[in-house]
């Protein structure tokens, strides 16, 4: 989320209504871009495509689409989170000019890391025409290198361009993967996708550019930062592979579909939990949009003004602050994404019925709103963990979500379709009941923590 | 786990909360971890099995002693050179040595009083502590028996054993008379020993003496800033020819060639070059610091008196060193009566033989002590 905070002040500090709209769109892009992203493409693209394309074809399509959002998050979330930070210390130093040369070493270090397990599963897994493989392989590239550029996303100062470059290559991305699938099939939906995903990549690259007008210098700079935050990417690693795992567990279940092309998934419950997922974006931006304005500038003033040596009573003071802030946050947070979960579980029926979503769903869809609420709930502590350099906590908590939720998850499997969603929904309760206990104590001894506990400095 | 556990910091808050609850609490800190660092340290390293214990000086060491006295019940003793809470003392109040210190101590000169009085305060606990461990309490002149007794030093532990030299080890030097009066500086190019006064006195008194040659023996290069202000002040004072630094020296090729031995220094214990210079019947002008004055003037036990060696002047008052100069490189009788007098006091009172002698007899009585006798009370066990 490097730099968003202050086009975040910006925008809220317009004072009138559009400002603060606009300041709670970028909330939510910042707080959730790249999930957002890849469920309002594969919700949209399903919409979309209904009625239109060969069943066989769409299903195809669907499921190559959601194994590359999934794993190419997974697997590229240590560079991309370790390049984040880079980015943000570059910002924080007032020394953008790697930038530009990063973005270029970050993509080259992904390709090359990523590519050859993309083309190897699906050149040796895939049952489909080579024209097919190589689509999935070329998709898989295109998506994972859009997460790389997205990091620069709330660093950009140009929005328009940012949200035009969205919309346009949305809808191009949906048009262009329906269009050529008579003749095509699934290699055709798949270029075209790309195509469109493309389209939203390279203008940000462009923009990136145009706004960091340096030479390509100290590309390789960020590479001593994966020993140095080694937690940081260990933890991004985890959060992402703990929020696909019960959608693979789940992969497993007699109620799974196993595609021509030899891929497995569980629609239904795929999609109950894409669905369920989208019930937490307004609390969510809601809640960034608070950290990032309020809860910064208390933030700033706390760690400030020991920096400015305050007395210790003015210490405590802006500590105190500090937790009603948060906790100020949390109230509002919890308010707002009662009122939605509430909404999403009473009328998910008229809402299957506007978006034609299979009835069977309705159960774990239920859960998994209930489980996204408390997911949310956990991503804020984590945020709060990582304002304040508790970076070892956050990546116990990240292993302790992954652990859980494949446990779980495997569980209600045993359990069968009437326990589908509890494990998701236990995980998510159990790691934010961990969490918060262990917050509220970090919280509570903030001092102690700014000067002990995560000051690297007296940790020899 | 000492310094960083919940429970220290709690310590920590506390004794801030005590003390000094309207200052910056991040200096505090800072403080705190490096005072109480130091005290953990001292009381965690591993102590040798000694009979006698000897500390020479307070502060950390001097904890260190008094541990091993609380430990093993075996006496200790200190000799204290320059007194060590007074040297801290100094070293905190002067900015310009706070800010040569890069990275951890930089932040020092923005500290307000608070912690100061924090650092002096543990400095001068810690002296105390060892005082009252130390079974004699030795120093090198009478001086610096007020001060360890502002201290909290007991009298009557209390001994004075000077430094002394061989008198042998300048006897083939062979006094050279030069073409121009000379005076020599020796010692290093640094703030303590007040280099600008004597470049100062060395302005005044070409004056009157025109062909002077003002002579600093010394490393220049542990103040590099200092120095650099010092060859600038002798250039602005246009004693390009007067004026020389030599570097660090063997003093055995210079010594034969000075007339007088300057100190203009602000802080010293027992500086030997007014001995070893004396050795060769050369006098000195000295601030009066540290045991220059008895060394000088001979101490109040002197008996018979044996006459002045040298100049006793303020400190930091270069027309006083200048006059001092002045007056011995232009009275023939009083320059001679110094050079006898210098070498009849180190005959009798600082020949390095008899003062190690003394140190032997010391540590012979208290290695045969009883464990545990209490500090100072020795003398009392023995006769009884």
């Amino acid at each position: 989320m490097a730099g968003i905070g202050f086009v975040l002040r910006k925008l809220v500090n317009r004072d009138d209504l559009l400002g603060v709209m606009t300041g709670y769109g970028h909330s939510a892009v910042a707080a959730a871009g790249p999930w957002l992203i890849t469920i309002i493409a594969l919700v949209s693209i399903s919409q979309f495509s209904a009625g239109r394309v060969e069943p066989e074809d769409l299903a195809s399509f669907r499921l190559i689409t959601i194994y590359n959002f999934g794993f190419s998050l997974v697997l590229g979330s240590a560079i991309t989170q370790v390049a984040t930070r880079y980015l943000s210390d570059r910002i924080y130093c007032r020394d953008i000019r790697p930038a530009p040369g990063m973005l270029l070493a970050a993509l080259a270090l992904n390709g090359a890391a990523q590519l050859p397990l993309a083309a190897g599963f699906y050149f040796l897994v895939l049952n489909a025409t080579a024209a097919v493989k190589a689509a999935a392989v070329v998709n898989y590239f295109v998506i994972s290198m859009l997460w790389l550029v997205a990091i620069f996303l709330t660093a950009l100062k140009a929005h328009r361009v940012i949200t035009t470059a969205f919309a346009i290559g949305m809808t191009v991305a949906c048009w262009a993967s329906v269009t050529p699938a008579p003749w095509y099939g699934t290699a055709g939906m798949l270029m075209g996708f790309s195509g469109g995903v493309a389209l939203i990549f390279f203008p940000l690259a462009a923009r990136v550019f145009a706004e960091y007008r340096h030479r390509v210098e100290r590309s390789w700079d960020f590479l001593p930062y994966f020993k140095r935050y080694w937690t940081l990417a260990a933890s991004a690693f985890f959060y992402n592979t703990a929020i696909w795992v019960d959608k693979w567990i789940l992969w497993l279940a007699p109620e799974r579909e196993k595609l021509p092309i030899g891929l497995v998934s569980y629609p239904d419950y795929d999609s109950a939990m894409f669905l369920a997922y989208l019930s937490i974006i307004p609390s969510l931006s809601l809640f960034v949009l608070n950290i990032e304005t309020r809860f910064f500038e208390d933030y700033r003033r706390f760690y400030g003004e020991i920096q400015r040596h305050a007395t210790l009573a003015k210490v405590r003071v802006n500590h105190e602050r500090l937790v009603e802030c948060i906790l100020e946050s949390g109230r509002n947070f919890l308010v707002l994404q009662a009122a939605c979960s509430a909404a999403a579980i009473l009328f998910a029926p008229q809402l299957f019925d506007l978006m034609k979503v299979n009835a069977i769903q309705y159960g774990m869809f239920r859960l998994g709103v209930l489980g996204a609420a408390f997911h949310a709930m956990f991503l804020f502590l984590g945020i709060l963990l990582s304002y304040f350099e508790l970076n070892k906590l956050a990546l116990r908590l990240n292993v302790l979500f992954l652990v859980t939720n494949a446990l779980f998850s495997y569980l209600s499997l045993q359990g069968g379709l009437a326990w589908y969603g509890y494990g998701y929904l236990a995980a998510c309760v159990t790691t934010f009941a961990v969490g918060f206990l262990v917050v509220a104590r970090e919280l509570n001894r903030l001092p102690y923590v700014a000067f002990i506990g995560a000051n690297s400095s007296v940790r020899t | 786990m000492l310094l960083n556990s919940p429970a220290a910091w709690d310590l920590l808050v506390r004794m801030y909360e005590r003390c000094q609850p309207d200052s910056s609490f991040l200096e505090y800190f800072w403080g705190w971890r490096a005072l109480v660092g130091g005290l953990y340290s001292t009381l965690l390293c591993p102590l040798p099995k000694a009979r006698v214990y000897h500390t020479i000086c307070t502060g950390y060491v001097g904890l260190f002693a008094a541990r091993a006295r609380v430990e093993t019940g075996r006496p200790v003793l200190l000799t204290e050179h320059g007194i060590y809470t007074n040297e801290r003392r100094i070293e905190i109040a002067m900015a310009d040595w706070l800010e040569e210190r890069p990275a951890a101590e930089l932040s020092i000169e923005r500290r307000g009083p608070d912690i100061r009085d924090l650092w002096v305060s543990t400095f001068l606990a810690d002296s105390k502590v060892c005082y009252e461990a130390s079974s004699r309490i030795i120093t090198l002149y009478e001086g610096n028996q007020m001060l360890q007794e502002a201290d909290g030093a007991a009298r009557d532990r209390m001994t004075v054993i000077p430094n002394g030299i061989d008198c042998a080890h300048f006897a083939g030097v062979k006094r050279e008379k030069q073409p121009r009066p000379t005076m020599a500086l020796i010692g290093r190019v640094v703030p303590i020993k007040d280099v600008k006064c004597y470049i100062r006195a060395a302005a005044i008194l070409r004056e009157t003496i025109p062909e002077l040659h003002a002579l600093v023996m010394g490393p220049t290069d542990e103040d590099k800033t200092y120095f650099a202000e010092c060859a600038e002040m002798v250039r602005y004072l246009g004693l390009e020819n007067t004026v020389e630094f030599t570097g660090r020296v063997n003093l055995k090729d210079w010594l034969g060639r000075l007339d007088v031995v300057v100190l203009t220094s602000i802080s010293e214990a027992q500086p030997l070059v007014i001995l070893e210079a004396g050795s060769l019947g050369i006098p000195t002008v000295s601030t009066d610091v540290g045991a220059c004055r008895e060394m000088i003037h001979g101490s109040t036990t002197e008996d018979p008196p044996l006459g002045p060696a040298g100049v006793i002047t303020p400190l930091s008052n270069p027309s006083a060193t200048a006059a001092g100069v002045a007056r011995l490189l232009t009275d023939p009788d009083f320059y001679e009566a110094c050079g006898r007098a210098v070498r009849a006091r180190l005959e009798k009172y600082y020949n390095k033989r008899d003062l190690d002698q003394a140190y032997g007899e010391i540590y012979r009585f208290y290695a045969a002590v009883d464990d545990n006798v209490p500090p100072g009370t020795e003398n009392l066990q023995r006769a009884a």
